[in-house]
């Protein structure tokens, strides 16, 4: 008997003559004319100690941002992630409580949107989102009921993957995107139209520069559109806040307020809107992910007041690794604008996805190819420097990328 | 009244440390002060003994509600283990192929073995949320009708569809009619202008006849489109492929007890037929000549992506955990359990509305009975 089910064959019997049947088989009846003729082909059940060999077989073969030091963000961040957060939800996943009370789930979520509305200074912030994928589209949703147009205009310094989503989301609703460049790093915003429902920036955008948001949301405002800011909820502590600047709607990547890398598994997505569409506010408690959300609660709990010391503490470690990286002959800077954890600077002569291929051998993920996404850039690196990055680790990784290329 | 986190602390109190960095402090004031934060922050002050004492509390608070069987699963111990490995939670989605290696052949492997499972060609694990699988899932076909040149915008459903999901479907464009899903309803109400039946799997009464059905659709040229998140209790015994969906979307939570209850760790797979997979999202998983797993970016009529990186990848570990522990018969069991629990639990109390899993036995149900 495998060690998943309850129920023995003697209780199956009873329960069966209890039904008024002789077999369960006769339960499947009703699927006489698509049953399987043969089971489908899997290994023989594994053993706990057997999985666990399989499993670990599997995690060995990925190098983790504990084997090598990780400069690598994108969208994705390394943050230190301190014990209590996985302590707390190890009993969590165990724990009852947290599903059949919604007296519980509220208490969550209500500390959730608390800490995002002392964040964000937004009004309304509702259940969260799997993720800012997730957000986007509901975004998108509201603008088109809200204002009843059809073109969307995002910056070409939203992060790729968001853009993707936003012109797949678009496609099928029928609705127009339109992209604006960004030559220097930060949106160049020309003149808008009033066809425009929806204006779409990041900040810190995807090259870690501090966008200015009012003058976009203005833009926006000033021709009657939607201004959806996505933003970074830790650089917040520190940075101008989606109320501060106007914007309708505030969306975010919540990985960075106590989730993992986990190859981008969908942690958090920070939803938030302003008092005029707080309408559209799903309140729904059972629509959200209570684990994630409580996970995120520890880990602001933990921090705290700390919250600005980390930020304050990637600005300076990427401010640190930008000058040291600039000061060798080997990379110079692409941008001349103020960042935040995240910067773009040109490498002068080796291929970035080569240069990456061989400081991991020295223990070191390297930064972000931006040619993969970004043709006008050229050979450049984006480099991304969290609370977690030690001077030591710093000069270790300029000194080894300027001799290696 | 208790008090909440906010409430709970005491200012001046401190439970966080960072890395030291040993990197002097550089002044933010050296920002355009327009682009920095004016108001002040106010956060909680509590010590790690604050925090664990008021989770403790919180966590082990009871009101008094009744544990549900609803969808109840059974949490197993050594697969939450393994989600935890820091080989998977500390792989950065952007990292070369070479350091990636064992989560790509976790997602080839799972791929594979639903293709299987449930008689598709092609499975996506990118959509997380039920919106994201609906958009992939419409998405899909609507580049699926174009490619046809067809401008049929109305599809079929069964009158019992949550009205969530009729909104979205009408949000892309279509146009929804309700019925009941038998083959003579289905056929009065098809018309020129109808590409196909979408189904939701929330009771098996439609499978009796969804031979029919689909034999008909085909027929029309029409498409077979299923939300087969319940079909649980029939793994094992058949396959939505064999009942002839052609685009299929399920929560691999519901359907791979992966958390206690809905909505904690939602994964959104989108199967399909051979003749939909070009229009699956990228990127895919493939194998080169070094046998090497890669990310392929080339399906040129692509929807495109349906959500940031690659999808759950902690769902995706704890189902290849739970088909892992159980293989076939095992999961055929848990069809069968499945299966009798609720006809023996409508027998000895009809009236109570409940869908008892595997892992309640019979003490479980008999105790909830006499509730």
């Amino acid at each position: 008997m495998n060690r998943f089910v309850s129920s023995t064959s003697e209780q199956m019997n009873e329960m069966c003559s209890a039904v008024g049947i002789e077999s369960v088989k006769l339960l499947f009846d009703f699927a006489d004319s698509v049953k399987m003729n043969e089971p489908f082909a899997l290994p023989e059940a594994l053993s706990e100690y057997d999985l666990k060999k399989v499993m670990q077989n599997l995690a060995g073969r990925n190098i983790s941002a504990s084997d090598a030091v990780c400069f690598m963000g994108a969208g994705s961040y390394d943050h230190f992630i301190p014990s209590i957060v996985n302590k707390i939800m190890q009993v969590a996943a165990f724990d009852f409580n947290i599903i059949n009370s919604n007296e519980i789930k509220k208490s969550i979520f209500d500390e959730n949107r608390e800490y995002m509305k002392r964040l964000t200074g937004m009004d309304a912030i509702g259940v969260n989102k799997r993720n800012t994928s997730d957000a986007i589209i509901e975004a998108i949703i509201i603008a088109k009921a809200e204002t009843g147009r059809n073109k969307i205009v995002v910056s070409r310094a939203v992060n790729p993957e968001y853009r993707k989503v936003i012109n797949t989301a678009a496609k099928a609703m029928n609705i127009d995107v339109e992209e604006i460049k960004c030559p220097d790093g930060d949106t160049e915003i020309t003149e808008i139209d009033d066809s425009v429902m929806l204006l779409v920036a990041q900040s810190p955008n995807f090259f870690g520069i501090i966008e200015d948001m009012k003058f976009l949301s203005d833009t926006a405002h000033n021709v009657g559109a939607l201004f959806t800011a996505i933003v970074d909820p830790v650089s917040l502590a520190i940075l101008s806040t989606p109320a501060e600047y106007n914007a309708d709607i505030a969306v975010g990547n919540g990985q960075s307020v106590g989730g993992t890398l986990y190859f981008g598994t969908p942690f958090m997505g920070l939803f938030a809107m302003n008092e005029a569409l707080s309408k559209y506010i799903d309140d729904d408690i059972c629509h959200a992910n209570v684990l994630n959300a409580l996970q995120s609660d520890v880990y602001m709990a933990y921090m705290g007041q700390g919250i600005e010391k980390v930020a304050k503490t990637c600005y300076s470690n990427a401010c640190y690794t930008y000058e040291k990286l600039t000061a060798t002959t080997s990379f110079r800077p692409l941008f001349n604008k103020p960042f935040y954890s995240e910067f773009a600077v040109k490498a002068v002569k080796k291929n970035v996805n080569d240069l990456n291929n061989r400081m991991l051998d020295y223990g070191m993920i390297g930064g972000y190819a931006l040619k993969n996404e970004y043709h006008e850039f050229g050979n450049s690196w984006l480099i991304a420097v969290t609370e977690k990055r030690s001077a030591d680790e710093v000069e270790l990784f300029v000194k080894e990328a300027s001799r290696l290329i | 009244m208790k008090k909440n986190i906010f409430e709970y602390g005491i200012q001046g109190r401190c439970g966080y440390t960072l890395p030291q960095t040993a990197i002097d402090e550089y002044n933010i004031d050296s920002i355009d002060e327009k682009l920095l934060r004016k108001s002040k922050l106010v956060m909680p002050a509590l010590n790690e003994h604050d925090i664990s004492r008021y989770y403790r509390n919180l966590l082990s608070f009871d009101d008094g509600s009744v544990p549900s069987l609803n969808g109840e699963k059974f949490i197993i111990p050594i697969i939450e283990d393994m989600s935890r490995l820091d080989g998977f939670t500390g792989v950065h989605p952007y990292q070369l192929g070479d350091a990636e290696q064992g989560v790509l052949e976790l997602m080839y492997t799972i791929e594979h073995m639903l293709d299987d499972m449930l008689g598709m060609d092609n499975v996506s694990f990118q959509a997380v949320s039920r919106m994201q699988g609906l958009l992939s899932l419409f998405a899909l076909i609507k580049a699926y009708l174009k490619e046809r040149k067809s401008d049929r915008r109305e599809i079929i459903t069964s009158k019992y569809i949550c009205k969530d999901t009729v909104d979205f479907i009408e949000k892309l464009g279509f146009t929804v009619k309700k019925v009941n899903i038998d083959l003579k309803s289905i056929k009065q109400l098809y018309s020129e202008n109808t590409f196909g039946v979408f189904i939701e799997c929330d009771n098996y009464d439609f499978i009796s006849n969804i031979k029919d059905v689909s034999e008909y659709v085909h027929d029309q040229n029409g498409v077979m489109i299923a939300d087969v998140s319940n079909i649980r209790s029939i793994i094992g015994v058949a396959r939505p492929g064999d009942m002839g969906f052609d685009c299929i979307m399920f929560d691999l939570e519901k359907i791979f007890g992966i958390s206690y209850s809905e909505n904690t760790e939602t994964s959104w797979a989108v199967a399909v037929k051979e003749d939909f997979v070009q229009f699956m999202p990228v990127p895919f998983i493939d194998i080169d000549d070094l046998e090497q797993y890669y990310f392929n970016y080339n399906r040129p009529l692509s929807i495109g992506k349906v959500n940031e990186f690659y999808g759950n990848i902690s769902a995706l570990i704890k189902s290849l955990g739970y088909i892992l522990s159980l293989s076939f018969d095992g999961l055929k069991r848990v069809s069968e359990i499945n299966m009798l629990n609720k006809a023996y639990a409508d027998k000895i109390n009809p009236d109570i509305v409940l869908d008892p899993s595997e892992s309640a036995g019979k003490e479980l149900i008999d105790e909830y009975a006499v509730k």
